[in-house]
């Protein structure tokens, strides 16, 4: 099997630094710009990103993602530190024209990548609520009390949805190894 | 764990992933997970499940057509050069300590005590006066040295490709706006993509193809329109060819001040384009989203 980007990199290849960029240079960047206040935000939570992945390379599994989730997972990380600390706020405008975004946009067929098709065959399992829940937190990016000051769900079955529906997804995604802690997904 | 920590513990997981936890709920979840270290690995492997679910929706509706900045990328492969170089600096101090001191007893150096080492000192010295004494009386006099100044060439100007140009706005304009190209005719599938970016602020924009179909440059040009509310004609956005298959980036050329543009178009017109087109062969429109 031919070795992995990540795995280069763990082992301290620098040239594959360079295969690292070209390959998720363009993902990162669009979910750094996609979750930053502006481009200068991006730019800055961009090089705390890369940083992350050359620290994290080592554990990276095959086996339990491909290279392009775990590296999504690693730039949500920072992205969403980054949110907190700044304690962006959006206005009730904005928050209002999210919530009225239609679901199926019609940039839907540049979703290329396979990861995006499965999570919108994944988010398709859902109940309605549980499905825009997770399309605010996790594409929009507002927090919990957004969400309910825009749809008007009260806080707690925001977090309900939103707990059962990742769950859910997670099952139907085969991520789920855990039974101990698996929780009611009803 | 009881059941009722146990389902805590879960839903702080599930926040985790989905919208980040704040400084208390960190710390709740620290205790839970100090309070039963037979869970960690079990907490450790479910937090990472549900981070990778939350990652794959978080590419749902992700335009990645958009390459990073080139001064973002050579940024970071210059701080991972750094990186890496530090983290082999660090694999080296931590070589075990017993090596250094074999090292060190190896190579140690005795402190010489004898005259000899004080001559040596002392030719070095001498050395160095006379080295002076040479630079002053052979040194090049001010005129001399204006003589031989060389004249100061030009700087080449580098002249960017459409692509770099691209970037360098994507990369500098604060007000890009962005739409994707669409088909207007569906029964006639041409499988062409690209999209349009512009900047009001630097009124300098441009449109990207890929398939568009290359045309017969002596029958027909490729011209491009800015439909701006302020004004009742399209504006003209200069011509173009596609003489080659694959992505084509072009400049677009407006003809006046673009103030609110709301739909960018491309026409096929007759060579050397028109001022104003009949939009009777539309090949495709990119609406701008306000």
């Amino acid at each position: 099997m031919a070795e992995t980007i990540l795995h280069r990199v763990a082992q301290g290849d620098i040239t594959a630094v360079q295969d690292c960029l070209n390959k998720y240079g363009g993902l990162v960047w669009s979910l750094a710009r996609r979750m930053s206040a502006n481009t200068d935000d991006a730019e800055d939570a961009v090089q705390e990103i890369f940083i992350d992945v050359w620290k994290n390379a080592q554990r990276f599994d095959e086996n339990q993602s491909s290279e392009t989730t775990f590296i999504a997972m690693i730039a949500r990380r920072r992205l969403i530190d980054r949110l907190r600390y700044a304690k962006r706020r959006i206005s009730a405008d904005s928050l209002e024209d999210i919530v009225n975004e239609p679901s199926n946009r019609a940039d839907e067929e540049l979703q290329t990548n396979i990861e995006a098709k499965d999570a919108a065959r994944a988010l398709n399992q859902l109940r309605p609520e549980q499905r825009q829940v997770l399309q605010l937190s996790i594409v929009q990016g507002l927090s919990h009390q957004e969400i309910s000051d825009a749809t008007g769900m009260p806080l707690g079955t925001v977090k309900t949805h939103a707990r059962r529906g990742i769950l859910q997804v997670r099952e139907f995604l085969g991520m789920s190894s855990i039974e101990g802690m698996k929780g009611g997904t009803a | 764990m009881s059941e009722q920590e146990k389902e805590k513990m879960l839903e702080l997981l599930s926040d985790k992933a989905v919208f980040g936890l704040t400084e208390t709920e960190l710390a709740e979840l620290a205790e839970l997970e100090k309070n039963f270290p037979e869970f960690s690995d079990e907490s450790l492997e479910l937090t990472q499940s549900l981070e990778l679910s939350a990652a794959t929706i978080g590419m749902m509706n992700l335009d990645t057509s958009e390459p990073m900045p080139a001064h973002l990328r050579t940024k970071i492969a210059s701080n991972a050069e750094k990186y890496f170089a530090l983290r082999k600096t660090e694999v080296a101090v931590s070589e075990p300590q017993a090596e250094k001191e074999d090292f060190q007893k190896t190579f140690a150096f005795e402190p010489k005590k004898s005259v000899w080492s004080w001559l040596g000192w002392a030719v070095a010295a001498a050395a160095c006066m006379v080295l002076a004494l040479n630079l002053y009386t052979t040194r090049t006099d001010k005129g001399d040295i204006a003589k031989i100044t060389p004249t100061p060439t030009a700087t080449p100007q580098i002249k960017l490709t459409a692509t770099q140009e691209r970037e360098q706005l994507l990369a500098s304009a604060k007000d890009i706006l962005r739409s994707n190209w669409g088909d207007l005719d569906p029964k006639k599938p041409q499988n062409m993509q690209g999209d349009v970016v512009w900047s009001n602020e630097k009124q300098k924009g441009f449109v990207r193809f890929s398939n568009l179909p290359v045309n017969d440059k002596t029958k027909e040009t490729y011209q491009v329109w800015i439909f701006d509310e302020n004004q009742k004609q399209p504006i003209d956005g200069g011509i173009f060819d596609a003489n080659e298959a694959g992505e084509i980036i072009i400049p677009i050329d407006a003809k006046l001040k673009v103030q609110k543009p709301k739909m960018f178009a491309i026409t096929v017109e007759k060579p050397g384009g028109v001022v104003v087109s009949p939009l009777e062969k539309v090949m495709a429109v990119a609406k701008v989203s306000t």
